[in-house]
């Protein structure tokens, strides 16, 4: 730092950090939530391969409709692109959880400006998923 | 009809060099801390004849799986700032949905006009990366009143230099107003939107680089997934498509980080800049429909 003057005044490490117990959950909801997403992916696509079906070409070239009860279909071709929906909502819904997450811990902490800012973005993201389901 | 290069393939094929090129881009784009988008959209339309905005959908999506796994190391090594963070994906959202609601509203159907929008975007990524910038932060910025009550001022360990550096943060209004555009060109465009909020964040509001990149990688995946939820429950999502291109990406994305601890050199930077123009020219030729 070139000016020591400015250093002198800047609030202390723990004023400006944030709780360090977030950090660690955020590290283990993304890692857990790739992972999972990772996998579920992995076996969808795995279906969808070995048990080739008329319906698996125009997944690759056109969008999929959305469905709670797509994540559970009976069929092999349905089950394949169950998974992968679920591979993504749950890809989708990782940085959402951290959000989630980050409003707990700034709440606890009493930091009303931060717990309403994380508030703010957990709303936008439900305005987007009402969005996106009901278009 | 499934076809790469015009070349027709059966579907096994298709999803082995989709992989294949994700990793490609997984990995390009974690070296130049780009995220894969800016690669993976053009790769997707150009060679294996994808619709653009399917694509962009493709895109966004492996961009949370990139960004989400990058970001959590970042996270517990305390590089992320996450205040700052916080405060600017208010911003990043709001344009996040707007881009994916106008994509799937007025430029529905409209996919030379997407792939125009590209054009400026990509030229800027290599402009961007041609130039480089020598100063890093200044010790002593103009005061913010909101900097201040939010205390987005903070501090970093710096590995190179062996100490903690402290850095103020200024503009937090103007930083706002870059990341909403930068939420809006992510909605719309499949990428991250890294490209305007890390030069945004250091040369706006004084964060230094390192601190501003791995804080850019930490709000994408919030950022894209403000996008990619209306995406995905209105059905835009092609899931056969995205699940190898989100696959190749996160797992490039980890070969490309473990590289970049050598850091890039010019001529591998001027490399990329050529590829860019490149990709640039070829996006517009397509947009203006000369090339199909």
């Amino acid at each position: 730092m070139a000016g020591v003057g400015a250093a002198r005044t800047m609030p202390r490490p723990e004023d400006v950090d944030v709780p360090p117990i977030l950090r660690q959950a955020i590290y283990y909801t993304l890692r857990i939530g790739v992972g999972a997403a990772v996998l579920l992916l992995l076996a969808g696509l795995a279906l969808l391969l070995f048990e080739p079906s008329s319906g698996f070409a125009a997944t690759l070239t056109h969008g999929t409709p959305f469905s709670i009860r797509m994540l559970w279909s009976g069929s092999a071709e349905g089950r394949g692109i169950g998974l992968l929906l679920a591979g993504f909502l749950v890809l989708v819904l990782t940085p959402l959880v951290r959000v989630v997450i980050s409003a707990i811990m700034f709440g606890t902490v009493h930091d009303r400006a931060f717990t309403t800012l994380t508030l703010a973005v957990l709303v936008l993201l439900g305005v987007s998923m009402l969005l996106g389901a009901y278009p | 009809m499934l076809e790469f290069a015009t070349i027709p393939v059966s579907p096994l094929e298709l999803v082995l060099l989709l992989l294949l090129f994700a990793i490609a881009a997984g990995a390009m784009g974690a070296l130049l801390g780009l995220g894969g988008g800016v690669f993976i959209v053009p790769v997707l339309v150009v060679l294996f004849a994808v619709n653009v905005q399917t694509a962009v959908v493709a895109s966004l999506v492996s961009v949370i799986g990139t960004s989400s796994g990058s970001a959590a190391a970042y996270v517990r090594e305390g590089l992320s700032d996450l205040r700052v963070a916080m405060f600017l994906e208010i911003a990043t959202v709001i344009g996040g949905i707007s881009g994916a609601l106008i994509s799937v509203t007025i430029l529905a159907g409209r996919s030379q006009l997407l792939a125009l929008a590209f054009v400026p975007v990509v030229l800027l990524a290599a402009a961007l990366m041609y130039r480089g910038r020598a100063v890093d932060t200044v010790p002593n910025p103009s005061p913010d009143r909101w900097a201040d009550r939010l205390r987005l001022h903070g501090q970093y360990y710096d590995t190179a230099r062996q100490e903690t550096v402290e850095y103020r943060v200024t503009g937090s209004r103007p930083g706002l107003a870059i990341s909403w555009c930068a939420g809006v060109v992510s909605g719309l465009l499949g990428i991250g939107g890294g490209l305007f909020v890390v030069p945004g964040m250091n040369s706006v509001m004084n964060v230094p680089l390192r601190v501003a990149s791995a804080t850019s990688n930490f709000m994408i995946g919030v950022t894209a997934t403000a996008g990619a939820l209306v995406y995905l429950l209105s059905g835009h999502l092609a899931v056969a498509l995205a699940a190898p291109v989100a696959l190749g990406t996160v797992s490039g994305s980890f070969l490309g980080a473990r590289l970049h601890r050598t850091s890039p050199t010019q001529s591998l930077k001027l490399l990329f800049v050529v590829i860019l123009v490149l990709t640039a020219v070829v996006m517009f030729l397509r947009g203006v429909g000369w090339l199909v």
